[in-house]
């Protein structure tokens, strides 16, 4: 992912994202690193995949995440919801093997 | 030295971009921090937002003012819409503490802009929605 998580992007974002669970993947890794900027609709686009993730028994790690999109999560009372990884190589080697 | 723009939008939501642009030019030529320029992008992002997603709900075109003064010391940003009656103030916070699955959308933009901004001020006047948000740059 890269630029912004906002309300056009989002609809793209999550369309994506359902395609994908839909396919049955249930871990899943989102690589903010060169993710510059999120809004509420972006963060509850998160909310949306990150619940579908939970009801399949997977795994929503977030990788790189900025600080000011950290800042964005905790204001949301989101830190405790997401597993954040600094990287994505770090991100990986959370998953179960 | 103050920097002012003032400008008239659409309730379309593309006018978001338009002025996070305007907010970006303004934010580069006052040296502004990029962690406070992001605070300011988010504040504009969600409040137009709001007046163009929700203050019409018969749709059609209306336009609405935003009036932005940069100063060494303070953003302003007045946003005036003649749309339903909408303050933000009063607007309930949502359950932060509600588990993943109960979380819904919903005020989660406006409660963003209440924390991240010094002050958020709204006035009902001559008909019009009269918001006023203030961060202090000092």
């Amino acid at each position: 992912m890269s630029g912004k998580v906002e309300a056009e992007g989002t609809k793209r974002f999550v369309q994506g994202m359902t395609e994908i669970l839909d396919g049955g993947e249930r871990y899943i890794l989102l690589d903010l690193t060169d993710v510059a900027y999120i809004n509420s609709s972006g963060v509850h686009a998160l909310v949306l995949v990150a619940k579908r993730v939970a009801s399949s028994g997977g795994k929503l790690i977030l990788a790189g995440v900025s600080d000011p999109i950290q800042k964005v999560l905790k204001i949301s009372g989101l830190t405790s919801s997401f597993t954040l990884q600094p990287t994505k190589t770090e991100a990986l080697g959370s998953f179960p093997q | 030295m103050t920097d002012q723009t003032t400008l008239t939008l659409k309730n379309d939501i593309s006018e978001v971009e338009r002025v996070m642009s305007i907010v970006a030019g303004l934010c580069a030529r006052n040296s502004i921090p990029p962690e406070t320029e992001y605070d300011l992008n988010l504040a504009m992002d969600e409040m137009i937002a709001n007046v163009a997603k929700h203050a019409y709900p018969e749709g059609g075109e209306h336009l609405f003012t935003v009036q932005i003064t940069l100063s060494p010391e303070e953003f302003i940003a007045t946003i005036e819409d003649d749309g339903m009656e909408f303050d933000p103030t009063r607007h309930p916070t949502p359950n932060l503490d509600a588990p993943l699955e109960e979380r819904k959308q919903g005020g989660l933009g406006i409660h963003l802009v209440r924390q991240i901004m010094s002050s958020v001020n709204y006035q009902r006047l001559a008909g019009k929605n009269v918001v006023t948000l203030r961060k202090k740059l000092t």
